[in-house]
């Protein structure tokens, strides 16, 4: 006779192994997978973690967390979503590690407090919140999210819907940036000088002794960087060439510079 | 004169053999990378898909022959609706309103043969009847167990207050 206290397995987890149910919660709203994770202890496990990775869950459940659009929820779930909750929910999926975007739009009972349960995050890089009811100050959000912009990239909009107007607090990290030119990864504070030609930067990990040189190596003039230069001047230039201004270059070849100075500079 | 596209015959776990054309074969990763694996082999005629029961197989031919004649749209995520006919072509609705049993295996089936439409179409399905519903629904559907201690059960409600029903 079987154990009428052995949990009966459903057919749902019977046939599909964790991994698989991964990939039916990506089509679920955020509301919807915490109802999913509500109905049984197992599904709970699944849908978060750290259980998980004892179980030999697929990391890719993380993956589900990454980006929490809560504007694809009802109405009824926005309206009901407070700050106290948004911090319950942003313990539960962990969101410190794993949530790089998160989306506020018409949750308007959100003062924005609950925000606070990102302090700290080393991944987030986006949030849009809207709300009628704003209520934290600059500093607030300056204390949260000034850290990571220094870290990361970010783009927060949080906006007050009020009766009469619309107040913002932005911040877009982005724009100061550019995309390393080889990479083509956004980096903070870690581009080089721009070539004035092409205006794009080369982080430090893809530089190379070509494109350093791309201030004149005498009197710090800009130079165009050596793609510049080979498509707009002349192919097949040297690194040589290119560590010297024209200016520069013609007084060296006249002996302007005398050989002591040229060699303190480095010159060949 | 009509040149006639050559077939291969799918095997299935049960040792049926599904002759199915070239083109609605490769739509699987898994058959494909097989037959360019045995490329140099002209011989190479069946395919031998141990994982893959023959209703589950024929299931399986159906969608691949229709989805060459009429690719299936792409699945929005989240789904915007419980029903399926509102997320794709009435076509693939129909093909996947069946009984859970075998649209589990149509998930292994999909997975195991690589074949990314139909596992997207399958998963789709399985979320679309979690959508919307509340927690007792869910077990209702699937037949689970409530296994909550009444402490865990406690916190979950607070967690899940507001989305919980009215």
């Amino acid at each position: 006779m079987e154990n009428s206290t052995t949990t009966q397995l459903c057919a749902l987890e019977a046939y599909l192994p964790p991994s698989f149910l991964v990939n039916v919660l990506a089509f679920l709203d955020v509301a919807s997978r915490f109802r999913f994770a509500a109905s049984s202890r197992a599904f709970r496990e699944i849908v978060f973690g750290p259980e998980q990775q004892e179980r030999g869950i697929d990391d890719s459940v993380k993956s589900i967390w990454a980006y929490m659009d809560f504007s694809t929820c009802t109405q009824r779930d926005r309206d009901r979503l407070t700050d106290y909750e948004l911090r319950l929910i942003l313990k539960r999926v962990n969101a410190l590690e794993f949530t790089k975007g998160l989306f506020l739009e018409a949750c308007v009972n959100l003062t924005g407090i609950g925000l606070a349960g990102l302090h700290g995050s080393n991944v987030l890089e986006e949030i849009t919140m809207v709300s009628r009811n704003l209520n934290v100050s600059k500093e607030f959000l300056d204390r949260i999210f000034r850290p990571m912009a220094a870290r990361k990239l970010c783009y927060i909009n949080i906006q007050s819907m009020y009766a009469n107007g619309t107040m913002n607090w932005k911040m877009d990290s982005r724009r100061q940036l550019e995309p390393c030119r080889r990479c083509g990864i956004w980096k903070y504070d870690c581009a080089l000088s721009p070539c004035y030609k092409c205006g794009t930067h080369l982080c430090h990990s893809c530089s190379s002794p070509t494109t350093r040189f791309n201030k004149c190596a005498l009197c710090a003039a800009m130079m165009v960087c050596l793609p510049c230069y080979d498509r707009y001047h002349r192919r097949g230039t040297s690194i040589v060439l290119h560590r010297f201004c024209k200016p520069c270059k013609t007084n060296l070849e006249a002996g302007v510079w005398t050989k002591n100075r040229s060699n303190q500079l480095g010159g060949g | 004169m009509d040149v006639e596209e050559s077939t291969i015959n799918l095997v299935s776990a049960e040792g049926d053999s599904s002759p199915v054309p070239l083109s609605v074969a490769k739509m699987s990763e898994l058959v494909r990378s097989m037959m360019d694996e045995e490329a140099e082999d002209d011989d190479v005629k069946e395919i031998p898909l141990p994982n893959v029961k023959s209703q589950v197989l024929h299931k399986v031919i159906e969608f691949c022959e229709h989805h060459l004649k009429e690719p299936m749209t792409e699945i929005e995520k989240p789904l915007k609706s419980n029903s399926m006919s509102d997320v794709v072509q009435k076509f693939y609705a129909d093909f996947v309103d069946i009984e859970q049993v075998l649209l589990f295996e149509l998930i292994l089936a999909a997975n195991y043969m690589d074949i990314k439409p139909l596992l997207d179409l399958t998963c789709a399905t399985v979320a679309s009847m979690i959508k919307g519903k509340t927690p007792e629904d869910i077990r209702t559907t699937f037949n689970i167990t409530n296994d909550f201690s009444p402490e865990e059960e406690a916190q979950v409600r607070e967690e899940n207050k507001w989305c919980e029903e009215a």
